[in-house]
């Protein structure tokens, strides 16, 4: 499992052994990504990749009591980089994404989009010092926290905002903390 | 014809144009861009909220030149990052706001190490231009000057430190580190009709009520005001022009739309296209009487170039896990700040020459998540509730070196290569050397040593990597004044050796770079020499 930093909550727990919200990710707009005419459509991606790279966002930031990558739009979001991005950057993902899906296969039979979530995360365990993944973290995490998901739901952001003062530090425990404590 | 073309609109141009307007001196600036409205400013968009706008036909100025537009060449393996901010205040709309006064520390420092020219003037000679700047931009800060950071005389109050900085505080002091209040020009307090800061901490997208010193609302319209002061809008300089006598004549321009090219003749010419571009345009102003550039029988124009060098360390304060978002945006930037230190006596000597000081920008919760996530490993459910804990626990510790003027390190043109207007390209050639990476690991070690301190999560740190050149966007010596026309190109109040109606009054001036950033030495030394060529003027020696 992915939790290698820090033990997973109960509530947590709970969501994940019920199923995942059914979002398409073709419906509505990351917010970070130029509107089209109708539905989003990919701009760099293949039809056939969108699903794998949604999934693999979603392991990275998944759905908890706030949404994950996927409701986030986040594969949008990636789509976008990489089609402004130059064709180095490009094949090097598109190459990790065909690399993923043979081994997947040749592996479990299946193509990684078709696994289940307990051995996605265990393949992408495996795979997490690759410079692919490290790109695929690094966009994905881009994307969520500069979402309203990422920012408002899950981090509680409300600033930049107007205030008539700046208080600083208000916190007793802090102002008395003294080194060496 | 005007009394004087003022060549650039940012912290140089406009206070030349403010100082010279106000004493009755009829003024042309030459702007390479056009003024970014206020209103279009993006101060107030988060992330999420850009893609309506866009939709509604709304966008946010582009400040940033578009590298396309104006190429620059540089050497195979070795980068320079150069952002140029060409229209109406160039980049202090954007800058970063950071007022620090040089000191004696700064202007003696070649005679004391014996690396490179001495500067002409000392701290008393800028000191009554620093107070009068001051209170002019209104700069926010302590009561706390020191021998490396004086004068504090018309400092607004000092906003209150971030929890993350309280930490800061205590660590240095433990340490016998010095830590002051930041000094910015960020209004605390109303100031001179402008409404006061209201802490929105979006400073860099440019700011919506102009509560920050920037040249296009706080000189610029009070030059305006005067009658006595014109503005050409996107008019590219590409040349000075001299005459027989070998004084300049006028400028040559490009107008940025049309690609027409114009000329125009005034008495004098000040040079404030910031220091690259003011480079460029002095290498190419190339005639029978001044074969390698205007103004540089001493071949130093171009060398030289310094600026400071910098890194990066991150860590997560335990203390401050898990509390929840706390709104830490402040007047952006940090409230505190580390003041150069390795010079006192209870310090061991450091085996390279000069100083650094520590900002702390992105202390504390930051508009988005993404600067923690981005430095933390592992993925899933844990990795979310991990950054979601460390989000407001952040300490960034930014560490500015002072890198050394070395006649290697130069801006040249490139004949071969022409820009849309067929003016060649400049081309930058920099790298930085052995006394600046003994200087980076003695600022690793410095905010290693603050981190440990308190305990705190230190994001790993490459000790090999420093910002590329360039990325301080502090640049300077490639014009540089001194007492001696054989190895400077200027005097000490900014005037051409060679050319005694031609000053240089940006960056580009400075003998050398200091630890500090430079807008506010920028702003009192072109004060300084608008002074002075008024009065030359009035008395008919120019």
């Amino acid at each position: 499992m992915s939790e290698r930093i820090g033990p997973i909550g109960r509530r947590q727990a709970i969501r994940r052994l019920s199923a995942p919200a059914v979002v398409s990710l073709f419906h509505g707009y990351h917010p970070l990504v130029p509107r089209q005419e109708g539905e989003w459509k990919a701009r760099f991606f293949q039809q056939s990749e969108v699903e794998t790279v949604a999934r693999i966002a979603e392991r990275i930031l998944p759905e908890t009591d706030t949404p994950g990558a996927r409701s986030a739009l986040v594969h949008q979001y990636i789509d976008f980089v990489l089609s402004r991005g130059d064709s180095a950057d490009q094949d090097r993902f598109r190459d990790g994404l065909r690399w993923i899906d043979q081994t997947c296969q040749s592996r479990f039979g299946k193509p990684f989009a078709e696994l289940e979530g307990g051995r996605q995360d265990e393949f992408l365990t495996g795979i997490s010092e690759s410079p692919f993944f490290r790109e695929a973290k690094r966009l994905t995490v881009d994307g969520y926290y500069r979402s309203e998901a990422g920012m408002k739901q899950e981090l509680g952001f409300e600033g930049n905002t107007f205030l008539s003062e700046f208080e600083g530090c208000t916190h007793p425990e802090h102002k008395s903390w003294s080194v060496g404590e | 014809m005007a009394d004087v073309i003022v060549i650039g609109s940012g912290a140089s141009g406009g206070m030349a144009a403010y100082n010279l307007t106000q004493k009755g001196v009829k003024v042309l600036m030459l702007d390479a861009g056009d003024v970014f409205d206020r209103k279009n400013f993006w101060t107030h968009v988060l992330p999420f909220e850009a893609d309506g706008r866009l939709r509604r036909g709304d966008a946010p100025p582009q400040f940033f030149l578009d590298k396309k537009e104006q190429p620059y060449l540089t050497p195979e393996g070795r980068p320079f990052d150069l952002a140029r901010v060409w229209g109406r205040g160039g980049k202090t709309n954007v800058w970063g706001r950071v007022s620090l006064r040089m000191s004696d520390l700064d202007f003696t420092a070649a005679e004391r190490d014996g690396w490179g020219i001495p500067w002409p003037i000392r701290y008393a000679d800028i000191a009554p231009y620093y107070d009068r700047v001051e209170e002019l931009i209104g700069v926010c800060g302590g009561t706390d000057d020191s021998d490396a950071l004086p004068g504090s005389r018309f400092l607004m109050p000092a906003p209150a430190p971030r929890c993350g900085e309280v930490f800061l505080q205590k660590a240095c002091d433990k340490l016998r580190i010095p830590i002051v209040a930041g000094r910015r020009a960020n209004f605390t307090r109303p100031h001179r009709g402008f409404p006061a800061c209201h802490y929105c901490g979006a400073c860099g997208e440019g700011c919506d009520t102009a509560s920050f010193f920037n040249s296009a609302d706080h000189l610029i319209p009070f030059a305006l005001e005067t009658g006595n002061l014109e503005i050409r809008s996107n008019a590219v300089v590409a040349r000075i022009l001299v005459d027989d006598r070998g004084q300049a004549s006028g400028v040559q321009y490009f107008e940025r739309q049309t690609g027409a090219e114009r000329q125009v003749s005034g008495r004098v010419i000040v040079l404030g296209a910031s220091a690259m571009d003011s480079t460029r345009i002095l290498l190419n102003s190339r005639s029978s009487r001044f074969p390698n550039g205007l103004g540089n029988g001493s071949d130093q124009l171009g060398r030289n170039f310094c600026e400071q060098i910098m890194v990066h360390v991150r860590g997560f304060l335990p203390q401050l896990f898990g509390r929840g978002y706390v709104n830490d945006d402040g007047i952006s930037g940090e409230h505190v700040y580390v003041p150069r230190f390795n010079h006192r006596p209870d310090r061991e000597k450091p085996d390279y020459l000069r100083g650094f000081g520590i900002q702390f920008w992105s202390t504390g919760a930051q508009t988005t998540g993404a600067d923690v996530a981005q430095r933390l490993p592992g993925f899933g459910a844990g990795f979310k509730a991990e950054v979601k804990k460390r989000y407001p626990a952040l300490l960034s510790l930014h560490p500015f070196g002072e890198v050394l003027p070395r006649p290697e390190n130069r801006v040249t043109v490139d004949d071969s290569r022409t820009d849309r207007y067929g003016v060649p390209l400049m081309k930058v050639d920099v790298t930085f050397g052995e006394n600046e990476r003994k200087m980076r690991k003695h600022m690793y070690d410095t905010c290693e040593e603050i981190l440990h301190t308190l305990g705190a999560e230190i994001v790993p740190i490459d000790r090999e990597a420093n910002d590329v050149p360039g990325s301080a966007i502090h640049e300077h010596g490639t014009c540089r004044m001194g007492k001696d026309p054989k190895n400077s190109v200027l005097n000490s109040f900014n005037q051409m050796h060679e050319v005694p109606n031609l000053f240089v009054v940006d960056g580009s001036a400075f003998t050398a770079a200091s630890e500090k950033n430079p807008t506010l030495s920028i702003l009192a030394l072109c004060w300084r020499a608008s002074d002075y060529l008024a009065e030359e003027m009035r008395a008919g020696r120019i």
